[in-house]
């Protein structure tokens, strides 16, 4: 006979519809009218019959009985009631849990708070989305970004106010630090800035007294900081009080502002008028001159409905018209947002402390990775557990309890846990935050953090996680079938043995990429720390020049020198360790009396004619300035990659060559090896060295090793005998390349914190893990040892599954490890080669500590008393 | 109670739970009307009526035996009850009340139109 067979669709369409206690009846009726239409017209029209009948049947839906309870919040309760008992029975479990979910919560939000405050620099200004900086990028010889410079001349500002009808208002400011009076106290100001008035038109000042548009616009007059009120006055009232600048010029305080908040890339403590810079370079008519002065912070904000692009395109034609026809050969000026400088730029010369939106990145990677694995923890120990729990499940559905109560059973539970350890990890970070403040120097606004809507953001977060740590083993628990648990036929939690394995290996992986990156970070800052920049950079003591020092330089040098503890003293315009700024644009070389552009940015370094022998840099070619030379005041010395991009072979091409730089025409006596002038993130620059005796910056002072104490002291007295009016200052160098990269210190220290939890809160869902195995296979143990197995083949036995999820995890983390930190590494312009060294450090490291983790657990399983675990049976 | 009225449907399965017993059951039911009224009704209108006078009381019903056709589906067998029964009753009186007051010329066909 043939068999037919009812359409599957429809019968699914019944099966969904149907009351389910009258779908016996009714599928019976149709299968028997279906087989009897089917034999009498075929089975199509059968089948036709069958479907179109399950259709008609939707007459007799019914809304499903559902047990909308009266006792809802009743059975909330008691879920949370049940929680608590399993928490509490299951301590260990617990512990691992919470420990592992809070501290990666309190990872969470340091992190967070640290992202925050850098993804919000600068925007509190009211006009920060039209606010904009003129910058201006020197290309290299081969067309890359050479010099790109966050500062640049006078003339630009002026001019670009005449020429762009866009630009609503634009401001420069420069920095002159000098030294500051008020009666008796005086102050070494390294920031005082000096500014057009309608900087306040485009940067948010906050009056606090007396008036700062205005103020600022007045001849001689300063506008100052609170935090500078308090410290010049005190209590007193600041307005009308008169401080001295450098002993040059006394400056009436007309207005106080408050701080500026620390997620501004400019800071002002106090500010005085442009005019005065201007007068002290001779006028406006000398100013609009000074195109090469690139020192000068340009802002500006465009018309409320003006077009960047426009303005932008206007740029070139801008450089043109007022520098001649090549100003754009090998530069350009450049516009960028105001809210763009502190994560998307980081120029030459910034005021700042800049930072890189890809550390913004990776830290909110790390944080993200961190609770992962802590959620991985607890997805890890709760089907591990499911075997225990599974037997609970079977009874509760056999007493009525559907999929559904189950379901919301086990996420309460997860959710509970996870509101436990928000609380405890706002505690931890609450605790943390001065310590984390401290070290990464940052303000870090809780306030902005403690609003109504980041709470209730936080708090759906925490359900959002526990319901995603919770999800899996809810609704893994409550598939098992009733009769095969309660016949004891779901073995050990072993369905999901291999994702649990899966998981391991993640963390693991996470855990060992981190902790290769950060030692790969610390080889690599330590070889930036220690590698021999070209010249002596040890016992060098900087003594800051200023107007009385230098009337007196020659003697004062003099002076030094005699001293026993002195070696040498050489004077220089900026000190090794800062930024080479000044430029005067390209060289032009002479080749066969013509002058021909060469189209290289040198940066030009003035020193005295003690300065090389002072840092002993060494000669390659030709000789150091000499005194024996009246003309050396017009010569100058090149390093090799000047030389080199100039396109001279090698050093004996250069020496003796007539090159022109910033209008002056000299001859090229000698080539210096190449240093290190900046920091080693920096690639060396073309430097240009020209000869200064009078005027300089600073003195390079090389003292004698020992004794340092007494030298200095002897130096303080020569210092006050020319200075008086001035205290000194001072500071070693080294210290100065220290701070260069504190930064970067920082962050490798910031990362060692991170992937050390990472590695921890690993191991402690390893250590669950282990322990959970131990207490399933303690029967399999006691029998091995009463057969005579030792101690160490039950530790290797239980040890070897884990410790091959740890190798496998290895396997994998390596080449990701190596891609990374191949990836961060091209980003320095000396870099460590990567070796295996710190590969074979991080497996040693992650396999001690989870051999260690495991071994805890199985040693203590492997010397138990086998009778203890066999007497019940 | 949703009263004890019932439609004209409604009695005619009632009726035919009657005539069918013990083997009244939905395809059955639904045959048995095929078979003797001009009507054709499909399965799902009789379970529907079905269902409603179970609900009303009119019908009990149990699961039989199973047959092969039915795919090992239980049939459910319907019984008058005895409130079914005396509203079969009532309806069945009613109407030969109301038969018997129909003078004989209004079924004969009277016409004012026709003088006599």
């Amino acid at each position: 006979m043939k068999l037919f067979k009812p359409p599957k669709l429809a019968r699914k369409f019944l099966l969904w519809h149907c009351d389910p206690d009258l779908l016996e009846e009714i599928e019976g009726d149709l299968n028997e009218e279906f087989e009897i239409i089917s034999k009498r017209d075929g089975y199509r029209k059968g089948r036709l019959f069958y479907a179109f009948e399950t259709i008609r049947f939707v007459r007799m839906y019914k809304p499903k009985k559902r047990i909308k309870s009266l006792n809802t919040m009743d059975m909330l309760l008691n879920y949370f009631k049940l929680a608590f008992r399993n928490l509490r029975k299951h301590k260990a479990f617990s512990l691992i849990n919470i420990l592992g979910l809070s501290v990666g919560l309190a990872c969470c939000v340091l992190i967070g708070l640290y992202i925050s405050e850098e993804l919000n620099y600068d925007r509190f200004h009211a006009k920060a989305d039209r606010t904009y900086r003129v910058t201006r990028l020197f290309k290299s010889s081969d067309g890359g970004a050479g010099l790109h410079l966050s500062r640049v001349a006078p003339p630009f500002a002026t001019y670009m106010k005449e020429d762009f009808d866009q630009i609503e208002s634009i401001a420069r400011f420069v920095n002159y630090g000098g030294m500051v009076k008020y009666e008796d106290k005086i102050f070494n100001e390294t920031s005082f800035l000096w500014a057009d008035p309608e900087i306040v038109d485009i940067l948010s000042f906050e009056v606090i007294a007396g008036e700062i548009r205005n103020g600022l616009g007045m001849p001689n007059s300063v506008v100052i900081s609170e935090s500078a009120s308090a410290k010049y006055f005190g209590g007193e009232d600041p307005i009308g009080k008169t401080i001295n600048y450098d002993n040059e010029v006394d400056l009436m305080v007309r207005g106080v502002f408050e701080d500026f908040p620390q997620t501004s890339s400019f800071q002002f403590d106090l500010v005085g008028n442009m005019n005065y810079v201007i007068s002290s370079f001779g006028g406006s008519q000398e100013v609009i001159k000074m195109w090469y002065r690139n020192q000068f912070a340009t802002l500006f904000i465009l018309k409320n409905n003006a077009d960047l692009p426009q303005v932008e395109g206007g740029l070139n034609d801008f450089l043109t018209r007022h520098l001649g026809e090549d100003a754009t050969d090998g530069n350009e000026l450049q516009i960028q947002k105001l809210t763009d400088i502190h994560l998307h730029s980081n120029l030459a010369d910034e005021q700042g402390r800049n930072s890189d939106i890809a550390y913004i990145f990776i830290f909110a990677a790390i944080a993200l990775l961190i609770l992962v694995i802590a959620c991985i923890n607890y997805m890890n120990l709760a089907t591990a557990k499911a075997s225990n729990r599974a037997k609970e499940v079977g009874m509760r559905k056999v007493f009525g309890a559907a999929k559904g109560n189950l379901v919301y059973q086990f996420l309460v539970e997860s959710v509970l846990l996870v509101l436990i350890s928000v609380f405890i990890a706002a505690g931890i970070s609450l605790l943390t935050l001065p310590a984390f403040r401290s070290f990464t120097g940052l303000e870090l606004d809780l306030g902005r953090l403690l609003t109504g809507a980041t709470i209730l953001k936080i708090l759906a977060f925490s359900l959002l996680i526990g319901i995603l740590a919770g999800s899996y083993p809810a609704f893994y628990l409550t598939k098992f079938r009733i009769l095969k648990v309660l016949k004891g036929k779901v073995s050990a939690g072993s369905r999901n043995a291999s994702l649990r394995k899966i998981l391991v290996v993640f963390q693991f992986t996470i855990s060992i990429i981190l902790v290769v990156s950060t030692i790969v970070v610390f080889q690599q800052l330590n070889f930036i720390q220690n590698k021999s920049l070209g010249y002596d950079k040890d016992q060098m003591m900087i003594i800051s020049s200023n107007s009385e020092l230098q009337q007196n330089y020659n003697a004062f040098k003099g002076e030094l020198t005699k001293l026993a503890g002195v070696r040498s003293v050489g004077g220089s315009i900026f000190i090794p360790s800062s930024q080479l700024l000044n430029s005067q644009g390209s060289a032009e070389i002479e080749v066969n009396g013509e002058l021909k552009s060469t189209g290289v940015g040198l940066k030009d370094l003035s020193v005295d004619h003690d300065f090389l022998t002072t840092y002993d840099m060494e000669i390659l070619q030709g000789r150091n300035f000499s005194r024996e030379f009246e003309t050396d005041t017009a010569n100058f010395i090149l390093n090799q990659t000047a030389v080199k991009r100039i396109g001279w072979d090698d050093a004996e091409d250069a020496v003796g060559q007539f090159i022109t730089y910033g209008g002056v025409r000299g001859q090229v006596i000698g080539v210096l090896k190449d240093f290190h002038f900046e920091s080693l993130q920096s690639e060396i620059q073309p430097v240009i060295l020209t000869l200064n005796t009078r005027r300089n910056g600073a003195l390079s002072v090389k003292v004698e090793a020992g004794n340092i104490a007494s030298t200095i002291d002897q130096i303080e007295d020569i210092y006050s005998g020319f200075a008086p009016n001035f205290p000194i200052r001072f500071n070693f160098l080294d210290e100065r390349f220290e701070t260069l990269y504190q930064t970067e210190s920082q962050r490798s220290e910031l990362f060692t914190v991170f992937s050390g939890l990472a590695i921890f809160l690993a191991c402690l869902g390893l250590f669950g893990l282990t322990s959970f195995t131990v207490i399933q296979r303690s029967k399999e143990i006691s029998i091995r040892k009463v057969l005579g197995a030792s101690v160490n083949q039950i530790v290797g036995i239980l040890s070897k599954e884990f410790v091959m999820l740890v190798v496998v995890s290895m396997v994998l983390a390596f080449p990701l490890a190596w891609y990374f930190m191949g990836d961060w590494l091209a980003g320095y312009a000396y870099r460590i080669d990567l070796t295996w060294v710190p590969f074979i450090a991080a497996a040693i490291v992650a396999g001690m500590i989870a051999f260690l983790t495991i071994s805890i657990q199985t040693f203590k399983a492997a010397v138990s008393n086998p009778s203890d675990s066999l007497r019940d049976d | 109670m949703k009263g004890t009225n019932i439609g004209e449907f409604e009695e005619l399965v009632l009726l035919m739970v009657g005539v069918l017993y013990p083997e009244a059951y939905g395809v059955s039911i639904k045959n048995e009307i095929a078979l003797r009224s001009s009507r054709k009704p499909t399965l799902s209108a009789v379970h529907a009526v079905l269902q409603r006078l179970q609900q009303k009381g009119f019908l009990k019903s149990e699961f039989g035996e199973t047959t092969k056709a039915r795919g090992g589906k239980r049939k459910k067998l319907f019984q008058i009850t005895a409130q079914g029964s005396k509203v079969l009753e009532e309806v069945r009186s009613m109407r030969n009340e109301l038969w018997d007051q129909i003078p004989k010329v209004a079924l004969s066909g009277f016409s004012y139109q026709r003088p006599l």
